[in-house]
């Protein structure tokens, strides 16, 4: 790792006024679990770091009527141990406790955590110069893609890793940013971009703004969510492909449905046809085996991971079959 | 030999258990010298190039910076014993990504990194090979001008005639199975601290085996051994990697020497990983054939193993073709072949883990296919206790007593009919057998009996994790009639203890606890020739318990330890050289594992939900320390079963997952019901009976998962690691 300078910043204001300042040269770190992560591995090297920590305005998680607020800085094991997050989230509850170990959840934030950078091996290691790195090629296509998307992909394949984007998408959330020009709020959606768009980038976030704020509206309390996350092994591990669902079920039949797969798709994927053929619906083993399939309809495998089709139709039928 | 134990048999605590959990144990890296350097080493980005300009003076000049060392000032320096082509430390040829090229050694682990990268280096850029079968081919890139098989031809071996035994056989079986890269993956990364003081040189070393780097430091420096110290008093974990030298002991001595001042080299985990040697990836295609009753007539094998880029010690050599069944008629060929990955070695367990995959599931086949029970079929060919395995008797089998016991503890008649269970979780009982070398080899070791009825332990093994300062410490404490905390043991620092070749081929308790139990003996010998004649009794008559020397059958005749060595006034000590004999086929160990998983059909995920884990260890010395050898063995098995392989890039020819996040190391979470049952078949050759039983637990599990797996599914897998993508593409 080269040797940086670190400055802590105080407030939301203070972390846009010192990226501005550094214009470019600067990163900001919030638990460090990953962003130290690529510096360790050379990924990136930059000069100054910017640290969100001390940033009291930026740890909070507040439950409104209208919603949870929660600050970017909020550890993931916080948000998971809240009161009324367990109470009226619990699919947030879920996918937090799936995420890495108990140490990575401890340092980790909910705002680095829909930042994280990806982990295609090929974007990991220091000797490819692959498209996300503003090379010429996707090492992927004619390589080891078995962890690679299967939906959405191109001209870069990764998969978005984190547990959370997907269940909080699923509730509807939205992601507030502040930079030099002042804040903008966007559904999360709206904030992840694909490679087609941007190969460089995940997210919309310029060089000199942070995310500040995550608000996730109330859920009527007919809907229920669940949340699962297939793995090579229990803990500490990506998932090979999650499913985030809500639905409204009442007497049997869906009228509401969001449904979100993660890691299969370089942003969190909604499964928005398979939504459609639920609405409506008695809910029953043929209906979700048929939601799952319609589910990931679109899927393009690439040469190792046609398994990921399989096993996200499995993900999407047990998430509707446990809410029914 | 007494029939009731004091102290053998007992599951005591660890001697050293505190040290290690209260962080007091010193390992390598914790040595603090003052004006210690720290050391780095540039290492080569592709798998196959030459050096074509190397510029270290940038580097050489970085405030800081003490010594630098590239390939030209250690051409003369082996990296170690070579099978096949010597590979110099540091080289101008590079034949994987990690090969080491230049070193440097500077006052802070950081100024090395920023002095790695001043070096100005060019390659020219060779073709490459990665997989074996490819290399074997006329037009694939040469790794050595002579080719890339090693030895230039196959190893075979025969025994009676394989065609007579397929014109025997009612059916003949055949199948491929292939296991990939794996990576012993130590706790501890290697480290070593090296010091000159007055042309001697003292190396910390975190090894299996500080008499081997001894005798590597001493020849490949030149000098005599007694000028060489090599200390490894506690080293976290080795699974084979730490056993043999791998060069940078030699470039840490060396670096050391230049900068005139003490060096340390800690490896990354990814030099861990690459850098030291990996578990050798497999291709076997077992032929065999059988009589219509389960009788084995014959066995052909073919494996193909990629050897990596150099060879120090062989990593295929497996014995269960040859060792595990009476198959008269046999014949192995192995084919050891160079390829651009790291070098390949023994790791836990050597050859035979993957070899055990294979025929334990074929068996398991030929038996479903014959309609027979394996459980039968196992029991029909098994060797046992006086079996002639190639000219030497078995001395001791409890394998039969293994499975007996395995199958009543997992009910093994409750299996039902493979694929037969209804649903998408389908559950499976599956079980298999191996057999590995109970330890073979000299040691040494010296007992002392101290004034004050205290002894001093100096053994040449070394304690990586596996309890052997405990356990050898109880075969001592056994002879002498005294208690653990009597016995202060000192071990694995050549200067102070005598000779062991180091802890690996399951071999410590067998040979290293049999020299402490020979020292003990004659430790105790002398004892009661001076409490003989204050006594007044003959020496056979006597008996010591409890630290009273006493006449057998006159109980009232005795004397206090403590009495006799301060009347005696000399020190008794004993001390031992022992043999044992390296016929492999005397002291084997045996064990039978018994798997039950849960498949769920639609995810692919494979549960474990219970393993049976009987192993014959010819006595259990310490049962508590056995069993977390078979609870490791298994969790590691399960590791190999599911998630562990090392993946390169096929285009570049570099590792993609050289990290503990991406090469999955079972967790914590992967953890299952672990059963251990210890069968005690009392091996004439060893301690108290004792054999080794480090290595037989990793062996089996993946085997045994698998033939769980067809009993569950239906479906056989014959590729490790069974990924989510393999275990779906098969049902
Ligand atoms: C071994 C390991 C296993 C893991 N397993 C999982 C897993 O199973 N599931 C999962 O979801 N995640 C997993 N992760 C990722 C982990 O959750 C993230 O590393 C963590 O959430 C990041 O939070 P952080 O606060 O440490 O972010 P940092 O490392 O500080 O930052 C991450 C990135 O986001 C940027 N950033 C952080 N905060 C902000 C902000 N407020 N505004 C703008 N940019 C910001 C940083 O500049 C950096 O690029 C794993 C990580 C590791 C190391
Ligand atoms: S998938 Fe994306 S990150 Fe991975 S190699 Fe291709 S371009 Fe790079």
């Amino acid at each position: 790792m080269k040797s940086f300078a670190y400055v802590p910043a105080t407030s939301t204001k203070s972390a846009v006024a010192l990226l501005g300042r550094a214009r470019g040269k600067a990163r900001v770190m919030a638990g460090g679990t990953d962003l130290l992560g690529e510096m360790k591995d050379n990924l990136i090297s930059p000069e100054q770091i910017v640290g969100l920590k001390p940033a009291a305005d930026l740890n909070y998680v507040k439950a409104e009527a209208s919603g949870l607020r929660i600050g970017a800085l909020t550890p993931l094991s916080e948000l998971a141990e809240h009161k009324v997050v367990r109470e009226r989230y619990p699919i947030l509850v879920q996918a937090v406790e799936q995420i890495a170990t108990p140490q990575l959840r401890n340092m980790g934030t909910v705002g680095g955590n829909l930042c994280q950078r990806p982990r295609c091996w090929y974007y990991r290691g220091a000797s490819f110069p692959c498209l996300k790195k503003g090379g010429e090629i996707c090492y992927a296509v004619n390589g080891e893609n078995l962890y690679n998307a299967i939906l959405e992909g191109g001209p870069c394949y990764i998969v978005h890793p984190s547990d959370l984007a997907s269940p909080l998408q699923a509730l509807g959330a939205k992601v507030k940013m502040a930079g030099p020009k002042g804040e903008r709020t966007v559904p999360l959606e709206k904030f992840f971009v694909l490679p087609r768009v941007n190969a460089k980038k995940e997210n919309i976030l310029g060089q000199e703004e942070i995310l500040t704020e995550i608000q996730v509206p109330a859920v009527p309390a007919t809907m229920r969510g669940t949340y699962v996350k297939f793995k090579e092994r229990g803990s500490w591990d990506f998932g090979l492909v999650s499913a985030a669902a809500l639905l409204d079920i009442r007497d049997g039949i869906c009228r509401e449905a969001r449904i979100v797969l993660g890691a299969v798709a370089p942003v969190p994927y909604r499964a928005a046809r398979a939504e459609e053929v639920l609405k409506g619906k008695r809910v029953d083993e043929r209906l979700a085996a048929q939601v799952a399939e319609v589910a990931v309809m679109a899927a393009r495998p690439m040469s190792q991971n046609a398994y990921k089709v399989r096993l996200a139709q499995a993900a999407v039928k047990r998430t509707v079959l446990s809410l029914a | 030999m007494a029939e009731t134990f004091s102290i053998i048999g007992k599951p005591l605590p660890p001697h050293d258990g505190a040290d290690r959990v209260c962080g007091r144990a010193e390992y390598t890296a914790d040595v603090k010298l003052p004006g210690l350097l720290y050391a780095k080493i540039l290492r080569s980005p592709y798998p196959h190039a030459r050096v074509t300009k190397l510029d270290t003076r940038k580097a050489a000049a970085l405030p800081g910076v003490k010594a630098v060392l590239t390939f030209r000032d250690v051409a003369a320096v082996p990296a170690g014993p070579a099978l096949g082509k010597q590979k110099s430390v540091l080289g101008e040829t590079v034949r994987f990504v990690g090969d080491g090229v230049a070193a440097v050694a500077a006052v802070r682990e950081s100024i090395a990194e920023d002095a790695l990268r001043l070096i100005e280096v060019e390659y020219e850029r060779l073709p490459f090979v990665l997989d074996p079968e490819e290399a074997l081919k006329p037009e694939a890139p040469k790794i050595y001008p002579e080719g890339n098989l090693l030895g230039g031809k196959p190893l075979v071996f025969n025994r009676g005639d394989v065609e007579k035994g397929f014109a025997e056989a009612d059916r003949i079986f055949e199948e491929t199975y292939t296991t990939p890269i794996g990576v012993g993956n130590a706790m501890e990364p290697r480290a070593t601290l090296a010091r000159w003081e007055r042309g001697k040189l003292t190396v910390w070393l975190s090894s299996q085996a500080p008499f081997g780097a001894r005798a590597y430091l001493a020849s490949a420096l030149k000098m005599p051994e007694n000028r060489v110290r090599v200390i490894s008093t506690y080293v976290g974990g080795g699974w084979g990697t730490k056993a043999g030298p791998h060069g940078d002991e030699a470039v840490c001595a060396l670096l050391a020497k230049k900068a005139g001042a003490p060096v340390l080299l800690n490896f990354t985990r990814e030099e861990e990983m690459l850098c030291a040697h990996i578990r050798y990836a497999m291709k076997m295609t077992f032929k065999a054939g059988i009589k219509r009753d389960g009788t084995l007539t014959t066995l052909s094998v073919k494996m193909i193993g990629n050897q990596g880029a150099y060879a120090s010690a062989f990593g295929d050599l497996g014995t269960q073709a040859t060792h595990l069944y009476q198959i008269p008629n046999l014949r192995t060929e192995r084919y050891r072949v160079h390829t651009n990955t790291p070098s390949a070695g023994p790791v836990r367990g050597v050859g035979d883990p993957y070899e055990t995959f294979a025929l334990e599931q074929l068996v398991d086949m030929m038996a479903h296919e014959l309609g027979l029970d394996p459980l039968q079929v196992h029991l029909k060919n098994i060797v046992r206790t006086g079996t002639d395995i190639d000219g030497s008797k078995v001395s001791s089998s409890g394998l039969e007593e293994c499975i007996r016991k395995g199958a009543e503890k997992i009910r093994w008649e409750s299996r039902g009919k493979p694929g037969a269970a209804a649903g998408s979780k389908k559950r499976g009982l599956g079980m298999a057998l191996t057999d590995r070398t109970g330890g073979v080899g000299p040691s040494s070791a010296v007992v002392k009996i101290n004034f004050d009825g205290s002894v001093n332990l100096l053994m040449g093994a070394t304690d990586i994790g596996t309890g052997s300062r405990t356990s050898i410490c109880q075969v001592v404490a056994e002879v002498l009639g005294v208690d653990l905390k009597d016995i202060t043991v000192t071990s694995s620092d050549t200067e102070m203890v005598p000779f062991c070749p180091g802890t690996f081929g399951s071999r410590v308790m067998h040979t290293a606890g049999k020299a402490a139990y020979e020292a003990a003996l004659e430790a105790r010998k002398k004892l009661f020739a001076a409490a003989a004649s204050q006594l007044k009794a003959r020496l056979e008559e006597l008996e010591i318990r409890d630290h009273v020397i006493s006449v057998l059958g006159a109980p009232d005749r005795k004397i206090p330890l403590k009495e006799v060595t301060q009347k005696a006034g000399v020190m008794f000590i004993g001390s031992a050289s022992t043999m044992q004999p390296v016929r492999p086929q005397t002291a084997r160990q045996y064990g039978a594992q018994f798997a039950e998983v849960e498949v769920d059909t639609e995810t692919g995920q494979v549960a474990v939900l219970r393993v049976v884990a009987a192993h014959d260890v010819g006595r259990a010395i310490n049962p508590q320390i056995i069993d977390n050898q078979i609870e490791g063995g298994v969790i590691q098995g399960i590791g190999m079963a599911f998630s562990e392989r090392l993946l390169f890039d096929r285009a570049t020819g570099i590792p993609l997952n050289a990290d503990l996040l991406d090469f999955k190391v079972p967790t914590m979470m992967e953890l299952t019901v672990i059963e251990p049952i210890l069968v005690e078949a009392n091996n004439p050759l060893g301690p108290f009976g004792a054999k080794g039983v480090g290595e037989g637990p990793v062996q089996i599990p993946m085997a045994a998962i698998a033939n769980a797996f067809f009993n569950a599914t239906g479906r056989r897998i014959k590729e490790l690691p069974m990924t989510r993508g393999i275990v779906l593409a098969a049902l």
